[in-house]
């Protein structure tokens, strides 16, 4: 099933790009509007080093992320002073200059034509040129970046985290580094947005600064908002939510152009519904351990699975 | 509180401040203040609003540098270290208004007070068991110190789930987690009722106990004269009174400098 895989590599992409916006926004209180730019630079990196130098790809898929990971140190830096909407202004920035770059830098990006062509991954000399091996090469890469969140936020260091989170000054007098922290927190993360670029990459074959907008930052905010901020699950169930709910859409027999605008009132009148239900999100870190909750059915149900997975890990 | 320290020769005095002198522009905050603290005693710090209690306080803990003066601790001089060595030094302190994690749960607010503990992102990824132990062991001190305060049934409750009071527990709880010599608490019964009150009291009674050396602000004089074996009164940055409870009752200073003069008493 061509379109299933389809569908299911873009949700392993995004389960990535989500989960590695959790560990910034959601654990470290770090609002970023520039991830797509993360994304971005992971994508035209190893695809540049695959086509142009023709570096290897799991090299290339490593180094884009590692430069990925650079540029999250480098807007970092000036930026972690800032706090809150200061913060995610400056990032929201960095996102459009990346994207500028992508767009004017055209001996390297050809511009705005993008770059067509991109190889399909070789491993030991297999080349995941077919949906289903790719889907299991997304999956599996998927599965060890979730695992090694879930590690880093399930553990003393990501109890730094939170506590940094909620208040910064506290958490200093306990003699936290704060910088040191926040710094390893947003490059980390800007890490993994660079694999999951990598992974696009490959797969679509095909990228121009249109796929790396601010459009799509919403989208992956979108995602972990939706699940919960906070929760390595609820990002996982949101990326899931929000890549497949629009899907039935494709088998209507609508002009194409209602289509286009259905999937953005879907995006829409789900946020809205959120907000005004569960503003914490599905999952979100206040829904899990407040006594308070009214526990519904699905909630129990998904907090259990979690919990049971959460002891094998 | 279960690890014992070291048996060393011990002095009589735990805390010394020496002629300390700290001045904002032309305020004069702490003035020329001169006072011990005993080992294993309950010294209260008094004053009306503004009399430079709490910059007393920052003196102390090294959150202010002092223009004159010097503060040792069990001998040793810690006027102008910064405040993590002093709380390396052994001490701690809660402030007046509560700092803790809402959003994180008790035991984990406790938890993070742990000093020199594996919470680097390497030790995240490779999760020796070594670091487990220590997790545990360190899960373990901090539950002993919950069910001192008696909180440790609220140690999976959210802390912005807790009471003030149970706040205010919390925060004692949590500077105790390092084993300090002296605890200094800003306010440990301000805006509590009267049975959070009694049981926060009873609390530093069996700090004292304990053998551990507090020394206190607080504006509840009867609290104050009920637990502490040493009051130092500070009107204006001067110190005005040094002395046993019942004594600063009737100083005539301390009176005028809270009553105007006009009562006889303080109740």
């Amino acid at each position: 099933m061509g379109y299933v895989d389809h569908l299911l590599i873009l949700v392993c992409i995004y389960i990535i790009l989500s989960v590695s916006l959790n560990l910034i926004t959601g654990y470290v209180g770090l609002l970023n509007l520039g991830h797509a730019a993360f994304f971005g630079i992971g994508a035209y990196a190893s695809a540049l080093l695959v086509k142009v130098v023709g570096v290897p790809w799991p090299a290339a898929l490593v180094l884009g992320a590692i430069l990925a990971g650079i540029a999250g140190l480098l807007i970092g830096i000036p930026c972690l002073r800032l706090r809150g909407d200061y913060l995610a202004i400056a990032t929201l920035g960095f996102g459009e200059i990346i994207r500028a770059v992508m767009k004017n830098w055209t001996s390297l990006t050809r511009g705005p034509r993008g770059i067509p062509g991109i190889p399909k991954p070789e491993l030991f000399g297999y080349a995941f040129t077919d949906n289903g091996a790719y889907l299991a090469l997304s999956f599996v890469i998927m599965l060890l970046v979730v695992f090694i969140v879930w590690r880093m936020v399930a553990s003393p260091f990501g109890r730094v985290l939170r506590a940094i989170r909620e208040d910064e000054i506290g958490a200093m007098t306990l003699g936290k580094n704060i910088v040191k922290y926040k710094l390893i927190a947003l490059s980390t993360g800007a890490f993994f947005a660079g694999i999951a670029g990598s992974l696009y990459a490959h797969y679509i074959t095909f990228i121009d600064p249109s796929s790396f907008t601010l459009l799509e930052t919403v989208l992956i905010v979108s995602m972990a908002v939706l699940g919960g901020l906070g929760s390595i699950t609820g990002s996982v169930i949101g990326a899931v939510i929000l890549i497949l709910l629009p899907e039935p859409l494709r088998f209507l027999d609508l002009p194409s152009y209602v289509k286009a605008a259905m999937r953005q009132i879907i995006y829409s009148i789900i946020l809205i519904l959120l907000i005004i239900f569960r503003p914490e999100g599905l999952l979100g870190e206040g829904a899990m351990r407040t006594s308070t909750m009214r526990t519904s059915k699905v909630r129990a149900w998904l907090l259990r699975i979690q919990e049971k997975v959460m002891r094998y890990v | 509180m279960s690890k014992a320290r070291p048996a060393r020769p011990r002095r009589d005095i735990l805390l010394d401040v020496k002629g300390l002198w700290k001045s904002f522009g032309g305020i004069t905050a702490v003035k020329d203040c001169d006072f011990t603290v005993e080992h294993g005693t309950i010294v209260g710090l008094i004053g009306p609003n503004g009399a430079g209690k709490t910059t007393m306080f920052n003196l102390i803990c090294g959150h202010l540098q002092a223009d004159k003066g010097a503060v040792l601790l069990d001998g040793a001089d810690i006027t102008s270290l910064k405040p993590h060595q002093i709380a390396q030094m052994g001490i701690a302190r809660t402030f007046q208004l509560i700092r803790l994690f809402p959003n994180m749960t008790v035991l984990e607010n406790m938890m993070l007070a742990v000093r020199d503990q594996h919470e680097e992102l390497w030790h995240a990824l490779l999760r020796f068991s070594y670091m487990k132990k220590e997790e545990k062991r360190n899960e373990q001190h901090c539950m002993e110190l919950l069910s001192f305060v008696g909180l440790h049934e609220k140690k999976d409750e959210l802390a912005r789930n807790l009471s003030y009071g149970q706040q205010k527990l919390l925060e004692i709880a949590r500077a105790l987690v390092s084993e300090p010599e002296l605890l200094m608490l800003d306010e440990p019964a301000g805006g509590v009722n009267l049975t959070m009150l009694n049981r926060i009291k009873g609390l530093i009674l069996k700090l004292k106990e304990r053998g551990k050396t507090v020394l206190l602000i607080e504006h509840n004089m009867e609290f104050v004269m009920d637990i502490c074996d040493k009051v130092v009164v500070l009107d204006y940055g001067e110190e005005i009174a040094v002395g046993k409870p019942a004594a600063i009752k009737k100083n005539k200073r301390v009176l005028d400098a809270y009553l105007g003069g006009i009562d006889e008493t303080v109740t």
